[in-house]
């Protein structure tokens, strides 16, 4: 395998290792930063290296973000989660 | 109270500025326009004071009572009396009252008086009073009230500086009382009487909004009026972007070479930068014009105060679909993305119009369809000019916008008679004064939503186009392979896969591979379609013309049909998770996705079928 070859499969491996973690932060938000807290924590865990648990730091998820990250950005709401109680979910109650 | 982290909250009728006034404070670029309802969710803000204290802000939904009506009134009230979890009540209430209409804002600020907690009134617009030969004693307003009274004008640059000053100075002692509730007929009555005191008002309206709403309002030149203007702006959309659509087409195909000149053609990294890279986000890209030209008109409307006129010219029609006349603005707001339409269906009070709202939304023609329906329709409707005037690319746009409509409208009546309904709901609505759009405030609009397009474009459509590039380059051929590596790929196999699902509806399965991605944001297909074609071709010149490649491979009964997908399919996956979000239902996400995936099929079917027996 030349150089070229190789120099090439790197970085295609991190272009696409780097736009499948965007696509999975961005379409599933939640289940990406729960993910990425558990990691977070096993790498932070005492006794690992120093290397490995500044790794784990930088790697725990701030604030989980709005959902609309990547579906509208017009909403201009993006940014911290906002509390639950933001949402106004429906409430039916039966008619009399 | 920290002298530090002091906590101001923001109130007031809808409309009165009190978003405009939170942005002057803090520099932040909330969406403010001339119509209510436009702030339905709390919004947190901090700015440093001249003293240097850091001061938190809350700006919160307009409210014409604490005896809220709706999911967003709820939250001012809650936030207000203390009540609001995980927030403390504010140690300073701003109410801000439109001072051009004082008869209708003056009773909150009763309301708010009445809460026992400091409170200073702004009174905004105060320009446009003026012009208006009002008067206004403010001092004597002050001691009537018992509270400080600022003059305000929140659109203009330092137009907020004395209240800053104020809030800045000393929060306003107050003597703590209980919450005292007043009858609506005492509120009014009091009214009456400081009104009597300390304003003079020349006339209840504005002689010139009088003299357009004459015509704006009619039952038959004011819907005139409305369809000659939506037809503008889709004629607009295709006449005036193309130029510029031209010149973007033909700087990304020089960067391409540019920058995929000095790589080996055949390498890999080549094809991820011309067949991915260049081919899939070009293609997105070249509709950045076609976008602001549709938001120019947008955010005029919204700033001239026409938007809620239409609401109440198409309330009628609304109302015998099912719908209410407060439908409209969510209903509009979903033009431009179906989650801010959504999520401002928190306006609305009762919750079965909410959901029909809320179900009928994705169906209006939100600006990510407007990539896939331009290509098309530039692939496959010739430029003609209709009559003389019109150009029939934007004849056929209109139409899509209007099936767009129409089938929300038709829904909503078919959910109206499942659910036989017979309760009516009366639309009552402020008609703002009209107002000259800013430029600076139009221009920063288009502005960010510039930014958020080329974010998208930069963000996920760049992730997706790359992953599917990976996945339409490997596995590679086999040794003697013959036709396009492409085919042997994990994307062409699922392609060749979906292909049995949807070659009744005419789809091929390079259509079926963009779907996939296009879940996610619908122009990610467009990127999608160039991508797959430059991987399947060995023309470099695909990656910049995929407009004139689909009009050569695909038939006209295709290429309708995928329009007609696009008209009501959810391609849109954060639409359903707004939808489980605010519905707190996954029976309502299945009844959206089954119901709009049900139409798409069904419409596709027939219009391929059609169109294919006349052609």
């Amino acid at each position: 395998m030349s150089t070229f070859e190789l120099v090439q499969g790197a970085i295609i491996a991190l272009v696409v290792a780097a736009s499948a973690f965007v696509a999975f932060r961005k379409l599933l938000p939640k289940t990406s930063t729960r993910v990425m807290a558990r990691v977070s924590a096993s790498l932070n865990r005492q006794g690992r290296a120093g290397v490995v648990r500044s790794l784990g730091r930088k790697l725990q998820p701030a604030a989980a973000t709005g959902s609309c990250g990547d579906g509208c950005g017009s909403c201009g709401s993006c940014g911290p989660a906002a509390p639950r109680t933001e949402a106004q979910p429906l409430h039916f109650k039966p008619r009399h | 109270m920290s002298a530090t982290a002091m906590r101001i909250a923001l109130v007031g009728n809808p409309n009165c500025g009190k978003t405009a006034l939170f942005n002057q404070l803090t520099g932040g670029r909330q969406k403010v326009a001339n119509y209510a309802g436009v702030t339905v969710e709390r919004k947190e803000g901090r700015f440093v004071a001249p003293s240097g204290r850091t001061l938190h802000i809350l700006d919160l939904p307009g409210a014409y009572s604490f005896d809220a009506t709706s999911p967003d009134e709820a939250i001012t009230r809650d936030v207000c009396y203390g009540r609001y979890p995980g927030e403390e009540a504010p140690d300073l209430i701003v109410c801000v009252a439109d001072a051009t209409n004082l008869r209708l804002h003056l009773r909150f600020v009763l309301e708010v008086r009445r809460l026992g907690r400091p409170v200073v009134l702004a009174l905004n617009m105060m320009d446009a009073a003026r012009r208006r030969g009002i008067v206004i004693d403010v001092e004597q307003l002050s001691a009537r009230l018992g509270v400080p009274v600022v003059e305000t004008i929140a659109v203009k640059r330092g137009g907020a500086k004395a209240l800053m000053e104020r809030i800045d100075a000393s929060v306003p002692s107050v003597t703590p009382t209980a919450i005292d509730e007043a009858s609506v007929e005492q509120l009014h009555a009091e009214v009456r009487a400081i009104l009597a005191d300390t304003v003079k008002l020349p006339r209840d309206t504005v002689a010139v909004d009088d003299a357009i709403d004459r015509w704006v309002l009619h039952p038959v030149f004011g819907l005139a009026i409305l369809a000659t203007l939506m037809f503008f702006i889709f004629q607009a959309v295709f006449s005036w972007a193309q130029p510029v659509m031209d010149g973007i087409e033909a700087g990304i195909a020089a960067l391409g070479s540019a920058v995929t000149g000095f790589l080996p053609a055949d390498s890999a990294l080549h094809s991820l930068l011309n067949d991915g890279v260049f081919a899939g986000l070009g293609a997105v890209l070249v509709f950045l014009p076609q976008i602001l030209i549709l938001f120019l008109f947008i955010l005029v409307l919204e700033e001239s105060g026409y938007l809620p006129r239409a609401a109440f010219l198409l309330d009628k029609m609304m109302f015998r679909v099912g719908l209410t006349g407060r439908a409209f603005i969510p209903l509009l707001s979903s033009f431009a993305c179906a989650i801010p339409g959504i999520m401002a269906t928190r306006s609305i009070q009762d919750p079965r119009d909410r959901l029909t709202t809320i179900l009928v939304a994705p169906l209006m023609t939100c600006s990510a369809r407007l990539p896939v329906y331009t290509l098309l329709i530039a692939a496959f409707i010739p430029d003609h000019t209709v009559w003389g005037v019109f150009n029939l690319q934007g004849i056929v746009l209109f139409t899509l916008y209007f099936a767009g409509i129409f089938s929300a409208l038709l829904v909503a009546f078919v959910i109206k008679r499942l659910r036989k309904d017979k309760s009516e709901h009366a639309l009552i609505m402020e008609l703002p004064s009209y107002r000259l759009p800013n430029v600076r405030d139009i221009a920063l609009g288009l502005w960010e939503r510039a930014l958020i397009f080329l974010k998208r474009v930069g963000g996920i459509i760049l992730a997706l186009t790359v992953l599917l590039w990976f996945l339409s380059s490997f596995p590679g051929p086999p040794p003697g392979a013959t036709q396009p590596a492409i085919d042997y790929s994990i994307a062409g196999r699922l392609g060749r896969m979906l292909e049995y699902v949807f070659s009744p509806i005419g789809f091929n399965w390079q259509i079926c591979v963009a779907l996939v991605p296009g879940l996610a944001a619908r122009e990610v297909a467009v990127a999608a379609l160039g991508t797959v074609y430059a991987m399947s071709g060995s023309d470099d010149a695909v990656a910049s013309q995929l407009g004139p490649l689909i009009a050569h491979q695909w038939s006209l009964a295709t290429a309708l049909s995928l329009l007609a997908w696009y008209v009501f399919a959810p391609q849109c996956m954060s639409t359903l998770a707004v939808i489980r979000r605010e519905t707190n239902s996954w029976r309502n996400v299945a009844v959206a996705a089954g119901y709009l995936f049900g139409l798409a099929y069904l419409a596709s079917l027939a219009t391929y079928q059609i169109a294919r027996a006349l052609s």
